[in-house]
């Protein structure tokens, strides 16, 4: 799904697009205010960025964050001691849990891991998977389960042939 | 001239008062410096004290470190009645006044560091991980 | 006011209209359109309100209403308003009717919500700093964002705020019940999820109380979830109570390896430590819920735990060592004796990644002894065909079967969800069920055959009456307890069982796509074991003695020091002190579940993944790590050096132990009778009995839960407590 995706997108590849894609975070909302400003642009003032360009090697992060790390990309589940669905329908990324260790002295934990407390979210998988590849990544992504809701009803409770009438409360 | 003899003069006091040029070339090797004071006592390890009012506060008392440390000296050598005074905390030396001993004071130890009785931070948490032993036969 | 809606719908007869016409046009069964704030919505008639908003996604405050229990319509928080109807309406339990406008964020929804939650503030504590629910607590939340900015309260010198004592119902729910709000979450989930009717409310108005009548405990494997039920904070943790704020804490998605079902979880740590276990919502496996094994037990991961390699030395002591020595004796022990004298056997918490190792490290030196624990008959198609070893129908098929006959099995301790799934059908899907075994209290009503052997003869060969019943069910499943196959005579029971399976499978016409025969396991480990090509039982290492044993986690005493010969040399490797590292030459400490990244395939087939939560304690390594290195050792690497690798090595042994989330189903049911036909085990006179036959058996079943102190405290207040 996310190749499909991704020849759909370079096929069209608007020059307008992919410079809004440059300047912008992914994750934004595209402004269409600021569109309007990017259409007048011409083919020759602009700076054309490859989707795909690699960027592992200028972000700075060490190389041994980039090549042993796997990202997880997924949708968080739902708290199971609260109702709430707030922010249950973005897509998360995280990186694996490394070592701990105790601190000799206080036996606080200690961890050499700058990325562990790294959680980006996207508006869709193929947004984090772009980000991860460019960042040089290997990451995997989890389906998300769906739940499906069945229709109930409060006469349930009262049926008279049924065993989901309630005896206590 | 005279000045020049006055100065080899107290040359010759220093050398003098501190037992001869072999010792005093010893005390400027070991404190850089040859000073000349009254001795106003030796605490329980050998170090002497010293005090001359003609140098200005700050400079007007001192120690000599036991001959038997070397050069291998420290200030947590001092125990502390002396240490007050050196630091003049107290007018009077111990020997003037002698520092009442409290229940709590303990024998004085100089800092070990590097030593191998030296202090070594330890966890005081409890472990979070309970291990195995395995059963005696 | 019901009488308003026909007149509603005239006034709006091109609205009904227009949504007529698009029923037709999209061709689905009838739907209902409502408007929830101006949205159109199209939901299946019978909807309540609350769903209906929730397809709009609008989400509507509530505390009663739960999506996995009945209606119960008595914290009034989800009040919304509906045009033309006068009053405010409880959208959990109002049917929606064509046309409703439904105004989720008008004038009176806001007020109505606020005067609610004025009520259910007035008598609850303002004990938010002090209770362990503050941070994930729905009253908290709902208070803040629907409630209002100011008090009234000042009713403190005559009446004051109401006060409850307490009350004790076990060790693993702490009650604080001044907070409660009188949701009977608690109570609905006791009576239909976990079949056992002892919450109840006692007392009206102010004096109304939530609890158990007399003091008593709350008996059920399934008790913890009304922790998670319980939108204040009357009911938390005992185990982890003020342990940490749910803020602090590091979230990591995991399986769960106490029972065969692989329930998913979330483990919550802090400083290294696992703090809780909480469930994770998976229709296909556990829906919303967790046992109490898998949800207390975590506290087992922190106690008799193996830390450094040990050795015995020449006075017969297992003596602590580092990884190089103990791995040096043990490279020095199998480069000596030849490869076929090396065995290995698996236990039930082993993960994918080291049974392929381990396999793959024993084959290279030339042996073929790599046996499970946990027995599957042989005989026949065995363990070839995988249909042969499934719970085929999958945990969610239950749900669309109409009978089902359990054979040697408690599936309420050997596997909770699945009981409180098949209990889910039997109260909403009439379903029927079954019993060949002992008696023993599964929470449903179902027909008791019997526990003899011979009815399941009788019923295989058409002789008993249940055959005529099995044959005319539409779905009918017959799922047998792998402790039944235990026995010597397992696989006479497997063949009688897959012969009436398949004869029920024939009659009933269910179609190729429907499975009756199901295998339910006891321990995570054992399917992918199967799949991976392991001998189920030790049978094959007691005829052929081996001169060196590696024990891979392996606690369940299936072999004994002196089932071996005197000079065996027995290598353990595994996370826990127990029976197995007692008994062994050379001790490698492994991981536990939640310390590394693990496959696990569940009993129907299922493969998903562990994510490392914590770090191995000390000297401890992931399993499959270690048989790698020491494979390096005897001079014959294994080809895999990062995770991906051994998944990638899985993959060639069998693609679906990768294949994460997803059952690969079988259906090789007809090949399977004709291979079993050859077996010629007779079957015994003994009784079937299920393993587990009492709540007190159902805490401690595998290292980890006899290593836990609150699954001991179960333990003992399940025989003391009333």
């Amino acid at each position: 799904m996310a190749t499909v995706c991704r020849l759909l997108r370079n096929k069209c590849n608007f020059l307008s697009k992919n410079v809004m894609r440059a300047m912008s975070n992914e994750t934004r909302v595209i402004d269409p205010h600021e569109e309007k400003i990017v259409e007048s642009h011409t083919e020759r003032d602009t700076i054309i960025v490859d989707r795909n360009e690699v960027l592992a090697s200028i972000t700075g992060v060490p190389e041994e964050h980039i090549k042993t790390r796997r990202v997880r990309i997924y949708m968080p589940a739902r708290n199971s001691m609260q109702s709430g669905s707030f922010g249950l329908n973005r897509w998360r990324m995280d990186f694996d849990t490394r070592e701990r260790w105790e601190n000799p002295l206080m036996g606080w934990q200690s961890s050499g891991d700058p990325l562990s407390n790294m959680h980006l979210e996207f508006k869709n998988r193929e947004d984090a998977v772009d980000f991860c590849e460019r960042n040089g990544w290997e990451c995997y992504v989890d389906e998300p389960i769906k739940t499906t809701i069945k229709p109930k009803s409060y006469g349930a409770n009262f049926s008279w042939n049924k065993k989901t009438r309630v005896s206590t409360k | 001239m005279s000045i020049y003899l006055q100065k080899l003069r107290e040359v010759q006091q220093l050398v003098k008062h501190h037992g001869g040029l072999k010792a005093a070339f010893l005390t400027l090797y070991k404190t850089d410096g040859l000073k000349m004071g009254e001795h106003k006592g030796t605490d329980q390890f050998g170090n002497r004290y010293y005090e001359n009012k003609k140098f200005f506060i700050g400079r007007s008392r001192w120690v000599e470190f036991t001959d038997g440390v070397g050069v291998d000296y420290d200030a947590s050598m001092i125990p502390p009645e002396w240490r007050s005074w050196l630091q003049y905390s107290r007018d009077e030396t111990p020997v003037d006044k002698t520092v009442a001993p409290k229940k709590w004071h303990g024998p004085h130890i100089d800092n070990r560091s590097g030593m191998a009785d030296q202090y070594v931070p330890y966890s005081t948490t409890r472990p979070k991980i309970q291990a195995w032993t395995p059963p005696r036969q | 006011m019901l009488r308003l809606w026909p007149l509603a719908r005239n006034c709006k007869a091109t609205k009904a209209l227009a949504s007529l016409a698009r029923c037709s046009s999209t061709g689905a069964p009838a739907k209902v359109e409502v408007f929830v704030d101006d949205k159109p919505v199209q939901v299946e008639p019978g909807t309540t309100i609350l769903q209906a908003c929730a397809e709009a996604g609008v989400e509507i405050p509530r505390f009663c209403y739960h999506e996995r229990l009945s209606i119960a319509g008595n914290c009034r928080m989800c009040l919304v308003e509906v045009e033309k109807s006068p009053k405010p309406i409880a959208s959990c339990a109002m049917p929606v009717m064509k046309g409703m406008k439904i105004k989720t964020d008008s004038e009176m929804t806001r007020k109505a919500r606020e005067g609610v939650m004025e009520f259910l503030l007035m008598n609850h504590p303002l004990d938010c700093p002090i209770c362990d629910q503050g941070g994930e607590c729905d009253l908290q939340d709902q208070s803040m964002a629907f409630g209002s900015d100011r008090s009234r309260f000042t009713d403190m010198e005559h009446g004051g705020k109401r006060a409850v004592e307490d009350k004790n119902i076990g060790p693993l729910i702490k009650t604080i019940m001044t907070r409660c709000i009188h949701c009977t979450r608690c109570i609905r989930f006791a009576s239909e999820v976990a079949g056992v009717d002892d919450l109840g409310t006692t007392g009206r108005g102010g004096d109304m109380q939530v609890g158990t009548y007399v003091e008593k405990m709350f008996k059920s494997e399934l008790s913890g979830n009304i922790i998670d039920l319980c939108p204040v904070g009357a009911l938390t943790a005992k185990p982890s109570a003020f342990t940490a704020r749910p803020w602090e804490t590091r979230r990591i998605d995991s399986v769960d390896v106490m029972d065969a079902l692989g329930s998913n979880i979330v483990v919550n740590t802090r400083t290294n430590e696992v703090l809780r276990i909480l469930p994770r919502t998976n229709d296909a496996v556990n829906e919303e819920w967790i046992s109490d094994a898998t949800r207390f037990a975590y506290d087992g991961l922190k106690r008799q735990r193996l830390t450094a390699p040990f050795v015995r030395n020449a006075a017969g002591q297992l003596e602590q060592t580092d990884w190089e020595t103990a791995l040096v004796k043990v490279a020095q022990k199998l480069v000596q004796v030849p490869g076929e004298k090396v065995a290995g056997v698996a236990g039930g918490l082993v993960d994918a990644e080291a049974l392929v190792a381990l396999k793959d490290y024993l084959n290279k030196l030339g042996s073929e002894a790599l046996c499970t624990e946990e027995i599957f008959p042989m005989d026949g198609a065995g363990t070839d065909l995988r249909s042969n070893y499934l719970l085929n129908t999958g945990i969610q098929g239950v749900e669309r079967a109409d009978l089902i006959l359990l054979v040697g099995t408690n599936p309420r301790f050997e596997a909770p969800l699945f009981n409180a799934r098949i209990r889910k059908s039997w109260i909403n899907n009439e379903l029927t069920v079954a019993v060949v075994g002992t008696r023993v209290d599964l929470t449903y009503d179902y027909d008791h055959l019997g526990d003899s052997t011979k009815i399941l003869a009788d019923i295989a060969a058409g002789k008993h009456p249940f055959a005529q019943t099995l044959g005319k069910a539409k779905n009918p499943m017959v799922v047998v307890g792998s402790a039944a196959l235990q026995r010597k005579d397992g696989a006479a029971i497997h063949r009688a069982v897959a012969t009436m399976a398949q004869n029920a499978r024939v009659q009933s016409g269910c179609g190729d796509d429907w499975k009756v025969l199901n295998v339910l396991h006891r321990v995570a480990s054992q399917v992918a074991a199967l799949d991976l090509g392991y001998k189920a039982g030790v049978e094959y290492i007691r005829n052929n003695p081996p001169s060196v044993l590696y024990m891979l986690g392996a606690d369940e005493g299936a072999l004994t020091r002196d089932q071996l010969p005197k000079d065996c040399f027995v290598i353990y490797q595994g996370h826990h002190g127990d029976r197995g590292a007692a008994m062994a030459d050379v001790i490698l400490p492994g991981a536990a579940y939640t310390e590394k990244d693990a496959t696990y395939v569940n009993t129907e087939g299922r493969a998903q993944y562990t994510k490392t939560a914590v770090t191995p304690p000390m000297l401890a390594r992931e399993d499959w790590k270690i048989i790698r290195a020491l494979s390096e050792m005897t001079g014959n690497a294994l080809p895999y050096d990062r995770i991906q690798d051994v998944r990638d090595r899985l993959y060639d042994v069998s693609p679906n132990l990768v294949q994460y989330g997803a059952a690969e189903d079988a259906n090789y049911f007809k090949q399977a009778q004709e291979l079993a036909a050859g077996i010629s085990g007779k079957l015994e006179e003994k009784p079937l009995t299920p393993s587990l036959l009492n709540l007190k058996d159902f805490y401690m079943t595998n290292s980890i839960g006899r290593a836990s102190q609150t699954m001991a405290k179960c333990v003992k207040a399940v025989q003391e407590m009333p």
